[in-house]
């Protein structure tokens, strides 16, 4: 069964990443095919490049520079320098910055997919098929049983989180052929009165990035995790639970339209999962969410998920 | 003995990830929460790089290009833009040393640009600029270009006077700061070809019109068309966004202010 | 004396302001095996699903071999094997990935405990095949062996022989008593085959709308029977036995039949032939447990 759900999980995987590179690649290659017609010469991005690294040089000699525009011009500057001397066309992507392209979009939607296809069925499988009461009449107490479980679950969001890193690396490298770990890149923006403000940003490379990012999507699979596993115990019924948890990060994103105008949007959890977007800076800018915001709301929903689910669990007739 | 084995590398395998997130994860919030770390150098740094633009002296040229992208020469394969070409081309007929001052900003509106001019930074090197170049407007009319709504008849009148009114604002301060120096208004383009409507045209006509209005009102100030420039030649003067000049439509361009400038 | 190993005191058990279970109270000792006997819907799932904590009762104790179930859970479990309405394992599983993996959440199991126990029940050699080919037969025997794989002190059973044949069931009888008998091991078994309560059980308990209507001795239940004479001639047959005996009887169907202890039947006998009747055909009047236990709850 399990052995089933991993593959049902790679599979998925594979699908979407696959499709994700290939239309990547597809629209790259459009629309050097479109100048080319245009201009009847080839695409050769290295004057382009160089031009604007002499512009961003020029802007850094300029008057009227905030510290913080200095050091993402200079960020931008180092990028494409980085592109020049490692022949990677600005328009195009690495195996690195898709990987983590692909995180940052997964991080909604689909890793929470994958995760509750294991976690919505923890508990519910064993009531489908009663092998709770074989499960639970031993030696042993509830509470050790259902801890097992979750650990396990926890072990699980691990492994899905280190195949989707693998699968989008090596998946990019054959379709993008650049690795770009080194490449740099800006994080360390903030939100101030509701603004995103870039003052303190630092630069690091795609390798670290990454390593962030996959970071944070580990926390949110957990999150999803112990949310959906609480709601397996609460329902017994695996279709019931997968279906409430969707249904749950659906009205996530429908109530991203509703933050501004209804303060209590921000406390929901499935509002708050986009965290990789608070380290790129790409994020629309609400007062009072950052990063540890959302990290905060998202543990304490956690928190008391697990601590209904174990009570409820510790105190539930079993009747199957 | 193989299923233990594989269960042992599996919990290992979670283990590690559980120790790298965590980390990751406290660096994170390390990251977006560090207090702003200012830098007491910055001032004089600055103040440094300023180029001794206070006063034009007369063996000097300096040509000062503001305003967005398109002042900003973006889309250029050889890293120039109008400014530099027509640096070239004026270097050739004078012994003074010519000098580009760029401070345009992609993307910028004329709300950014009166910031821009407003900051006492600035006011040097307008002070000591022989020309100046405007570029401005492109991003704003933008948005009536790809939205399909019939109420914006009423915005873009609203987007249009606002832009005027900074357009005034721009021109004060400079006068300003220095009263000598031209100042020459590149007009707008149409990017986008068939694919604008007659409404949307007619917009963009009448954004250039009440500019040229305006610019003509300064005696030393002139207004530089492009439509006419970029009409039949989109797809040799753009650039590979085709939203930008390229080298091509950038020369094209300074080619225009020579001619309009050359007994000036 | 034998020890008690498990006390069922004054347990009820309340489901939504409804009392299903009103104030039960059993106990069994090593080596007894108990039937626990009831129409559906009297509670005896119920109550056996207390007494291996998958429920709890609202009032009342349970305690094995000394330890309470709600407070000492783990003691107390570990001296218990059970099916509960099962057997429900893991069918994607083989039979001994089953009983190895249950195994392990006791340490004290070893790898000889589960062989014995799946020799035990005759499972021995379908170990590798996967719980969802086997037949219902096999999987109630993987489960025994379940239940048998930490020696427990008390077997609780509920319905075990369903879907067995009746070799089967022969076997599993066997089986039964002799886990009782020669490991002394205690017993609660719960079934409607009251053929096979009969034959297994010691005790019986019968159960009608969540209380113990009667707990009693089978062999004592089974020795009130209704033993019947087919003479040549039922008539003298009856005025001896009132005469002679003063036991009333009556013909029913070509039978004389009375109510008499088993051991004056010889007697009886003599004095029909001594009278010169020809004795025919003489036999309990089979008031099986199944007669007793309608009876019994029609009250």
């Amino acid at each position: 069964m399990f052995k089933k759900k991993l593959l049902l999980v790679l599979a998925i995987l594979l699908v979407e990443i696959i499709a994700f590179a290939y239309g990547e690649n597809n629209t790259y290659k459009k629309t050097i095919e479109n100048y080319t017609k245009s201009q009847s010469t080839n695409y050769n991005w290295n004057p382009f490049i160089s031009q604007e690294i002499q512009n961003l040089r020029n802007r850094l000699n300029y008057s009227s520079l905030k510290a913080s525009d200095k050091k993402s011009i200079q960020i931008q500057i180092d990028q494409y320098n980085y592109d020049l001397q490692n022949n990677i066309s600005p328009l195009g992507t690495t195996a690195a910055k898709f990987t983590g392209t692909i995180m940052e979009q997964s991080v909604i939607m689909l890793l929470p997919l994958l995760i509750i296809i294991f976690a919505g069925d923890s508990v519910s499988g064993e009531f489908s098929a009663r092998t709770i009461k074989v499960l639970l009449t031993r030696a042993v107490p509830r509470w050790k049983i259902l801890l097992s479980k979750f650990i396990a679950i926890i072990i699980t969001s691990a492994i899905v989180v280190i195949e989707t890193a693998f699968i989008s690396l090596i998946v990019s490298k054959i379709t993008f052929r650049s690795w770009g770990l080194m490449e740099p890149l800006a994080t360390g923006f903030k939100v101030v009165g509701g603004k995103i403000d870039a003052s303190n940003i630092i630069e690091i490379y795609q390798w670290q990035y990454l390593l962030l990012v996959y970071s944070l999507g580990f926390f949110i699979a957990i999150v999803i995790a112990s949310i959906s596993f609480t709601i397996s115990i609460l329902v017994k019924n695996t279709a019931a639970s997968i279906s409430i948890m969707m249904a749950a990060l659906i009205g996530g994103s429908i109530l991203q339209a509703f933050i501004d105008d209804w303060p209590f949007a921000k406390y929901f959890f499935s509002v708050n999962l986009r965290l990789p977007q608070y380290l790129t800076g790409s994020f629309k800018a609400v007062d009072g969410m950052n990063l540890t915001f959302s990290m905060t709301v998202l543990l304490v929903w956690a928190i008391v998920a697990l601590i209904v689910g174990f009570y409820t669990f510790y105190k539930q007739d079993v009747l199957v | 003995m193989l299923k233990k084995t594989i269960l042992r590398i599996i919990t290992l395998i979670g283990i590690i990830v559980i120790i790298i997130s965590i980390a990751g994860i406290i660096t994170s919030v390390y990251i977006t929460t560090r207090p702003t770390v200012k830098t007491a150098t910055e001032n004089k740094s600055v103040k440094d790089t300023i180029k001794n633009t206070n006063k034009p002296q007369s063996n000097l040229y300096n040509i000062l290009s503001m305003g967005d992208s398109i002042a900003n020469g973006t889309g250029d394969e050889n890293g120039k833009g109008f400014a530099d070409y027509y640096a070239e081309s004026y270097k050739k007929n004078t012994s003074k040393k010519v000098n580009v001052n760029n401070i345009a900003v992609n993307g910028e509106v004329s709300d950014g640009l009166c910031q821009i001019l407003r900051n006492k930074q600035t006011a040097p090197i307008i002070e000591g600029s022989s020309i100046i170049f405007i570029s401005i407007g492109g991003n704003e009319i933008k948005q009536f270009a790809t939205s399909n709504d019939t109420t914006s008849m009423v915005s873009s009148n609203n987007v249009e006077n606002h832009y005027l009114s900074n357009l005034k604002n721009v021109f004060k301060i400079i006068r300003s700061e220095n009263s000598n120096c031209t100042i020459v208004f590149i007009g707008l383009y149409n990017p986008f070809g068939d694919e604008l409507t007659q409404d949307e045209l007619g917009l963009l006509e009448d954004w250039n019109y009440e500019t040229q209005k305006f610019v003509s009102q300064d005696s030393n100030a002139v207004y530089v068309p492009t439509y006419d420039l970029f009409q039949y030649n989109i797809n040799k003067y753009l650039t590979i966004d085709n939203f930008h000049p390229n080298s091509q439509g950038y020369q094209a361009i300074a080619r225009r202010i020579e001619e309009t400038l050359r007994f000036h | 004396m034998k020890k008690e190993v498990l006390l069922v005191d004054n347990v009820h058990k309340k489901i939504k302001n409804r009392e299903i279970i009103k104030g039960i109270s059993f106990s069994i000792k090593e080596g007894d095996v108990l039937g626990f006997l009831g129409p559906n819907g009297s509670g005896k799932s119920t109550t056996l699903r207390m007494i291996v904590g998958l429920s709890k009762p609202t009032e009342g104790e349970i305690k094995i071999c000394g330890h309470s179930i709600v407070k000492d859970y783990v003691k107390a479990m570990e001296n218990v094997g059970c099916i509960i309405e099962g057997p429900d394992l893991y069918n994607y599983m083989t039979g001994w990935d089953n009983l190895e993996m249950l195994a392990a959440m006791n340490k004290n199991i070893t790898k000889d405990d589960i062989m014995k126990a799946a020799e035990i029940v005759g499972m021995e050699k379908h170990l590798k095949e996967k719980v969802g080919t086997y037949s219902l037969g096999m999987k109630q025997r993987l489960g025994l062996a379940q239940a048998l794989m930490n020696k427990p002190k008390l077997l609780i059973l509920d319905e075990p022989t369903n879907g067995l044949d009746p070799s089967g069931i022969n076997e599993f009888r066997n089986l039964i008593k002799k886990l009782a008998k020669e490991e002394n091991i205690a017993i609660l078994i719960s079934s409607h085959l009251m053929s096979e309560i009969e034959l297994i059980c010691d005790n019986v308990s019968i159960i009608k709308n969540g209380t113990i209507l009667k707990n009693a001795v089978v062999e004592e239940l089974l020795n009130t029977q209704e033993i019947f004479w087919i003479l040549d001639d039922n008539k003298k047959g009856q005025e001896i036995l009132k005469d002679t005996y003063g036991i009333n009887s009556k013909i029913n169907d070509g039978k004389l039949e009375t109510a008499i202890d088993k051991s004056k039947i010889s007697d009886i006998n003599t004095s029909f032939i001594r009278e010169g009747l020809k004795l025919e055909f003489v036999d309990n009047k089979h008031k099986t447990l199944e007669d007793l236990f309608l009876d019994i709850t029609e009250e």
